[in-house]
């Protein structure tokens, strides 16, 4: 039974920060005459946001992590742990959390972890965090979100190209007695992992030539063996299916009236899969925010992107109860009870 | 309304076909030769969940029978019947 539930742990703040490239769905160029309004209309992702060559995931995560401990009052020298959850690392080796560390100015006396992990990092990520500082001993920590897709997508596959954006994103959290606890569900199916993969670059396919080349399996899917290969279909049946499953369970273990949530935050894939997700859990749409028009799929990003982006004026100054659900490759997936109190939120940055 | 009505319905609304063209077609593959592209597919498989309450996986994928409107008809037949 995967699932986890710790106490005095308070997310004090969430920042986010966007590449100032905009891509839009309906104008890209592989697209016949009104497929691209088409495939952004039944999508619903519109825009999305790319870096400029150079630009890295932990430069976007950098300058969200600097507005939100300048917002908070947070002296870096107070940061226990610093996580960086993402696939879009700097370098195979180190460390992105390293890199970052060095870069923000936090003190020698810190964790640093990697935690490389795809769309559903975020709820996975909180719950690593959280349970290492349930402890007591950490009681500032930093959890930077950020995923380039832009460099992993290849912009000749016109099924994955459209969908996905760039971003960077910052989580604080702190131990405080007496915090709401966090609750959580995990479940995964690793025998999908070809649903959503990348083949190479990692130990099992080092990158020759041969991995450059590229192939099209199917008209408008061109790519080689460094992109992101999906095979859409299988992705939508375990996306609609096992995402309402986990918050379900979730909702039972703990006693979680799911209607009586104020946000039901899903990570931000396909307009379709989302509906779906909710019709499933019968919950109010009103109370489903929706990045995925601007800012596309954003990977582990899209959360706390959403929340940035979606809700922050109607969260502000206030305490609200959410449940968060992700899924993503591997197949993992997880659902996690969060409540935002009163965090500190700036608007999204431009980078 | 039958399957077979329901799934030609379908197709006339979402791809480029006549629904007299489709009654001619129903054993062709409909993604190979078009009529729908794997975005709609997957809008395909939602409204097929919404409306039978059957949601096909990956093995079903593979199955030839999902490739064209007869075949497809069979299996959500069969699967109501489940």
């Amino acid at each position: 039974m995967a699932f986890l539930s710790f106490e005095n742990i308070k997310i004090r703040g969430i920042s986010a920060a966007v590449p100032k490239n905009i891509k839009t769905t309906a104008s890209l160029p592989f697209f016949a005459p009104g497929e691209g309004e088409r495939v952004a209309e039944l999508t619903q992702v519109k825009q999305s946001r790319i870096v400029s060559e150079g630009v890295c995931a932990s430069d976007l995560c950098q300058r969200a992590a600097e507005k939100l401990l300048a917002d908070l009052h947070w002296d870096k020298s107070e940061i226990d742990a610093l996580y960086f959850v993402g696939q879009a690392r700097d370098y195979i080796a180190p460390q992105t959390a390293s890199l970052l560390q060095s870069r923000l100015g936090l003190a020698e006396e810190c964790i640093v972890l990697d935690l490389p992990m795809a769309c559903q990092g975020y709820v996975y990520g909180l719950s690593v965090v959280g349970s290492m500082m349930s402890h007591g001993t950490i009681k500032k920590a930093l959890m930077l979100v950020g995923e380039t897709n832009s460099t992993f997508v290849s912009h000749y596959d016109k099924t994955a190209w459209p969908l996905h954006g760039d971003a960077g994103t910052a989580t604080a959290l702190e131990y405080v007695e007496g915090a709401a606890p966090m609750q959580f569900h995990f479940a995964g199916d690793g025998s999908t992992y070809k649903y959503v993969y990348i083949p190479a670059g990692g130990a099992r396919m080092p990158i020759t030539p041969k991995e450059l080349e590229y192939v099209e399996p199917a008209p408008g899917q061109k790519y080689n063996m460094t992109n992101c290969i999906m095979e859409g279909m299988n992705v939508f049946s375990l996306a609609i299916s096992k995402p309402p499953m986990s918050v379900k369970k979730l909702a039972e273990r703990y006693g979680i009236e799911i209607d009586k949530i104020d946000y039901l935050l899903l990570h931000q894939a396909n307009n379709m899969i989302d509906e779906k997700i909710v019709k499933k859990l019968k919950f109010d749409p009103s109370r489903v925010p929706m990045s995925l028009k601007r800012y596309g799929n954003t990977a582990a990003c899209s959360i706390p992107l959403n929340i940035v982006s979606e809700i922050r004026a109607k969260i502000t100054g206030k305490c609200v109860d959410t449940i968060m659900c992700a899924i993503g490759s591997g197949f993992a997936w997880g659902s996690a009870h969060i409540e935002l109190d009163h965090i500190v939120c700036p608007e999204v940055i431009e980078y | 309304m039958s399957t077979k009505d329901w799934l030609i319905d379908w197709f006339t609304k979402h791809s480029a076909i006549s629904a007299e063209e489709l009654q001619k077609s129903t054993t062709v593959n409909y993604m190979e030769a078009g009529f729908i592209d794997s975005f709609s597919f997957v809008m395909l498989l939602s409204d097929i969940d919404d409306e039978y309450d059957i949601l096909f996986n990956n093995e079903d994928f593979l199955n030839p029978l999902f490739t064209n409107i007869e075949g497809l008809a069979k299996l959500i037949d069969e699967r109501k019947m489940q």
